[in-house]
């Protein structure tokens, strides 16, 4: 990644400015289909929910009928909702009902989100976001019938947390993978949008298979900032003690915490000495650029999802000094296995997301770059209809949100089933058969990211087995 | 010191001679100077040479690195020499210091309507891990909380819970995986943790089902895995060369209703919310919220009316009689404790002891009670393999795992002597502290803090097709935070509670001091006491470099302090370097 930054000064400075981002220049005019379009900024924000969020408990039905057949299959939660101090947030009138564009393709079914979801209800209203209903990993279309006969193949290791949550960010079981964030992002870099690759893809919650890449590395961004080690700068080293004055041993000292110099022979060696120099090598740079960045004036809610959506809302906004054109960024949000305790858990997870989706759609709209990220959710897997009491088990597929200017809101793509239990897609206590696949919600993202269709095939190897690969939600798509 | 190094220099020659003195009589042939003095020595009492684990200076602390939270100094000298397997009997006879009894009396000291605070319990842990002298009982312990996963973060309410959960991990590190799976299972705090304490049976009418939490985790994390396995750990795959499944959907609803109606030991079935005396005793089954309905599970029927009782010990019974459960739990251990990536030789020879519950120390005393699941067999099968104990010079690239960072914080202590640890004191040693993204029995999930299949995906060893658990949870942020997080130890500048400059744990640095002024000694006795000499060479020089342009002005007032910083910087730079962060 220095060589190609050092590459690319060199260039500018000797003059050969007609090799200089060649690759981009070619793509912007559209010469070149089979590379990714990467002018301007854009960048895509995963925001995961981990443990499998219940979709049916977050997409609610609203029409007289659909409501009455949810509140007959839950009874238990349903009664512990009542029990809440203020009353039920799940009676009818207490739903936000949702009147989207394309209400006519529901056959009469209407939906609504919970109270708490109010301020992504708002968002929902004023054309920023939308709804995909019932999408997961599928390898091809898929129906109960043959769900039942195993006549069709499906993804490995269904309802496993860690394997789906690997096959949601990767299209594979846990193991070796790269995701589908990191192939997006290596195409971008593959033609040039990122002079600096160091700062394409980050995650604001540890090593994530989205963003692990054979080509480039993913950055791991804590939402306080980027720590450098105390005492080792500026001016002298206080961790030298009485030689602290010693500019010579403080020069050895921080080459020591580079590790710098030696190759080494064991892999895991070889492993935390790179990420020991990466971190010394980009923390300051990337803290120093927030410390100078522009202070956004959105307040975001103190929660660490909030603080998180922060940090990423102030690295977009320092996108000069990184000089990145595109960008990928990952967060984790725990706490959704509600297989217990759902109606709490999950109302108090409801709050927390809404609110800091709601402040970060605020900021990117103060920083004048809505149209440009599109932040999107995804979760292991959805949950059972059916009830344990006081919770719900397992499921596979689920129903999500897209949120930005660039996403055409106010509307519910894919399907709703009924709510009810058997139907079609129904894998058994009302575990959902995706009738979306992951791969078909990825490639509606990554066009707008820029892919060409031959990098998304790529990048999504179930995709052709599939008719739409374009959802159509997001702008300058197709429907 | 003299006397012990006397006898590892010389029991194995004598070994050598006297066989070569025996095969004379029948063979008459052997090399060299042989036939002189070998009839005159007598041959070691037990018959076999004295095992390669604490052979040298450099094998015992590597041995210790594993076995126990860190080697000392004082631990590497008494023990070089000696034979491992008296070491590891004597571990396994040392009695339990279980943490619930000082709680409950603590507890006792309180209103009534105060609560014991959950970092008592890691306090305790990390006190008995620092100074304890059960080292191996309190490794298996921490090894144990993160393959049967409870986290505290939801304890709250139940700090003597989680304790009573941490002591059963304790009691049964040397037991048998049957009981401890047995015991966990019926403990109020898996309970709570997995959600399947006051599970209901189904009800028709209403259409709910129980809980499929426990039945799901027991199986996918805490017994059988995912993937049918062959003994030695690698999947046995289908005629179409693919992976097997060990359960679908339907095994986990049918176990599901054997994990309904249980709760704690009150007579009220829905009434747990007091952390009484039933929060540390076995959960019970109340008749009238366990299913009476069939339960099928794992190729096993469990016929219609079996009691709760009864349908849980067959449940286990099947579960535990799995052929994955000796590969899947082996393979573990061995991560835990040696190297992430065991060849599947290494995983099969444990299995075995784990099969067949015995196992054959190296000075050819048997240990274990025979009985399959036995922990004693397994985890000297673990220490003594000859892959653990293999030397370092042959040691391959892929051979090693990355240090667990709360290890490498009690190996600090350990190493520079902290006898009287009062953890309690210290503020960065709080349950809550999360930068270094460890602490003891409270991880983020039920995943533990990393995965033991987590691969590092596009760095030097995923690349290799190798499994590196710790590396989950390092990264840009971490690795810094973790370099602070020691520092602050290291140059005793950690906040404690009290003022007093002796509260907290702290290090006793005088074997270092005494030989500060010569830092290719100094280097060097960091190397073997921390690394056991597995620092990178050219790394190690440049340390040396670094050390002698911090001058000792002996004879001025600084010249204390010059030693000091020598001291601590020698210190910080083997504990952040590559070479100690990564155990081999």
């Amino acid at each position: 990644m220095t060589n190609r930054r050092d590459f690319l000064k060199g260039s500018a400075s000797t003059g050969a400015l007609s090799f200089l981002g060649g690759a981009s220049l070619l793509s912007a005019l559209g010469q070149n289909a089979n590379a990714a379009q990467v002018s301007g900024y854009k960048a895509l924000v995963c925001l995961f929910f981990l443990g499998g969020q219940d979709g049916h408990d977050t997409v609610l039905p609203y029409d007289q009928t659909s409501y009455d057949a949810f509140a007959a299959a839950r009874p238990g939660l349903l009664a512990e909702y009542a029990a809440q101090v203020g009353g039920s947030t799940r009676t009818r009138d207490k739903l936000l009902a949702l009147s989207p564009s394309n209400s006519a393709d529901f056959s009469g079914r209407e939906y609504a989100l919970p109270p708490a979801l109010s301020p992504l209800k708002a968002l929902f209203d004023s054309g920023d976001a939308a709804i995909i209903g019932n999408v997961g990993p599928l390898v091809r279309p898929l129906k109960r019938a043959e769900w039942d006969e195993g006549s069709i193949p499906t993804p490995a290791r269904l309802f496993s947390h860690n394997d789906q949550q690997s096959t949601w960010m990767s299209l594979e079981k846990e193991g070796q993978n790269f995701g589908w964030g990191s192939k997006f992002i290596d195409s971008a870099i593959a033609s040039g949008a990122n002079q600096n690759e160091t700062f394409s893809s980050i995650s604001l919650s540890g090593n994530t298979p989205f963003l692990a890449s054979e080509n480039s590395t993913q950055f791991g961004l804590h939402h306080s900032g980027a720590p450098s080690i105390n005492g080792l700068r500026p001016n002298y080293s206080t961790l030298l003690g009485t030689s602290r004055q010693q500019s010579e041993t403080t020069a050895l000292l921080e080459e020591h915490y580079k590790n710098l110099g030696s190759q080494r022979a064991n892999l895991f060696e070889r492993d935390v000495a790179t990420i020991n120099k990466r971190a010394i090598e980009n923390n300051a740079f990337i803290q120093q650029s927030l410390d100078n960045g522009q202070t956004l004036t959105t307040i975001f809610p103190t929660s660490r999802l909030g603080r998180q959506l922060e940090m990423i809302a102030r690295t977009i906004n320092i996108k000069g000094s990184l000089n990145v054109g595109r960008q990928v960024f990952f967060v984790g949000m725990g706490g959704f296995d509600t297989h217990s305790n759902q109606v709490t858990k999950l109302t108090s997870l409801h709050t927390q997301y809404a609110e800091a989706i709601a402040a970060f759609n605020a900021a990117m709209v103060e920083i004048n770059m809505n149209d440009d990220v599109t932040l999107f959710t995804s979760s292991e897997f959805g949950r059972s209809f059916v009830e344990n009491g006081d919770g719900t088990d397992h499921g596979w597929g689920s129903h999500h949100f897209i949120v930005g200017g660039g996403v055409k809101g106010n509307a519910i793509y894919g399907d709703i089933p009924a709510y009810v239990k058997d139907h079609e897609y129904d894998a058994g206590n009302g575990r959902l058969i995706p009738q979306t696949s992951i791969e078909q919600y990825a490639a509606t993202l990554g066009k707008w990211f820029g892919l060409s269709d031959s990098e998304l095939a790529a990048a999504l190897p179930n995709l052709a087995n599939f008719t739409q690969k374009d959802l159509g939600f997001m702008a300058g798509g197709n429907t | 010191m003299t006397h012990v190094l006397e006898l590892i220099f010389t029991r194995p020659k004598t070994l050598t001679l006297s066989l070569c003195s025996a095969a004379l009589l029948s063979l008459s042939a052997c090399g060299g100077g042989g036939s002189s003095g070998g009839a005159t020595i007598a041959p070691p009492p037990t018959g076999t040479t004295i095992s390669k684990a604490f052979k040298t200076e450099q094998s015992t602390q590597q041995f210790l690195t594993r076995a126990s939270f860190g080697p000392t100094q004082s631990g590497i000298d008494s023990l070089m020499g000696t034979e491992v397997s008296t070491w590891l009997v004597a571990e396994f006879n040392k009695p339990t210091a279980p943490i619930l009894p000082t709680l409950i009396t603590e507890k006792a000291a309180l209103p009534e309507d105060e609560r014991i605070a959950l970092r008592r319990i890691t306090d305790l842990y990390l006190d008995n891990a620092i100074a304890g002298d059960d080292q191996l009982r309190q490794r298996m312990t921490l090894a144990l909380s993160e393959i049967v996963v409870v986290s505290s973060g939801g304890f709250n309410s139940f700090p003597l819970g989680m304790a009573y959960y941490v002591d059963t991990l304790s009691e049964n590190a040397f037991g048998n995986y049957e009981d401890l799976l047995k015991d966990i299972s019926y403990s109020p705090a898996m309970g709570l943790w997995l959600t399947y304490i006051q599970n209901e049976k189904g009800d028709a009418d209403t259409g709910r089902v129980p809980d499929e939490n426990y039945a799901r985790e027991i199986l996918q994390l805490f017994s059988i895995g995912l993937i049918e396995l062959n003994m030695d750990g690698t999947p046995k795959l289908d005629s179409a060369g693919n992976e097997v499944e060990t359960f679908d959907n339907d095994d986990i609803t049918g176990l599901a209703k054997v994990f309904t109606g249980m709760s704690v030991d009150n007579g009220r079935f829905y009434n747990v919310y007091r952390d009484r005396e039933n929060w540390y005793q076995p959960m019970v089954f109340y008749p009238e919220h366990h299913s009476e309905l069939e339960k099928t599970f794992l190729g096993t029927t469990i016929p219609a009316n079996t009691s709760g009782p009864e349908s849980f010990d067959l449940a286990l019974k099947q579960i535990f009689d799995h052929p994955n459960l000796a590969p899947f739990v082996s393979k573990q251990l061995i991560q835990r404790f040696v190297t992430s990536n065991p060849s599947p030789a290494y995983i099969g020879r444990v299995a075995s002891a784990f099969e067949i519950g015995r196992y054959v120390l190296p000075n050819g005393n048997r240990v274990g009670t025979g009985r399959r699941g036995d922990l004693r067999a397994t985890i000297a099968a673990v220490l003594t393999d000859a892959q653990a104990l293999q030397d370092p010079a042959s040691k391959p690239a892929d051979f090693g795992k990355v240090r667990e960072p709360l290890i490498r914080v009690i190996n600090w202590a350990r190493a520079f002597n902290e006898t009287t640890p009062d953890t309690a004191n210290e503020y960065y040693l709080s349950d809550r502290n999360t930068a270094l993204r460890q602490t003891a029995f409270r991880a983020p999930s039920v995943f533990n803090f990393f995965r033991p299949g987590y691969i590092a995906a596009g760095m030097a060893t995923g690349d290799a097709g190798l499994v590196a658990p710790e590396l989950q949870i390092v990264n840009e942020s971490s690795a810094i935070e973790y370099v602070n997080f020691i520092n602050r130890f290291i140059y005793d500048t950690s906040p404690t509670y009290d003022d007093d400059d002796e509260a907290g744990v702290n290090a006793d640095y005088t074997a270092q001091l005494a030989i500060a002024d010569n830092a290719q000694a100094l280097m060097d006795n960091l190397d073997l006491l921390l690394t056991g000499n597995e620092l990178n060479s050219e790394a190690k020089t440049k340390m040396v470099a670094l050390l002698e342009t911090m001058a000792v002005n002996t004879g001025t007032d600084t010249e204390d302090d010059d030693r000091l910083s020598r001291v601590h910087v020698a210190i910080s730079m083997v504990m952040t370097s590559p070479g100690y962060l990564v155990q081999r």
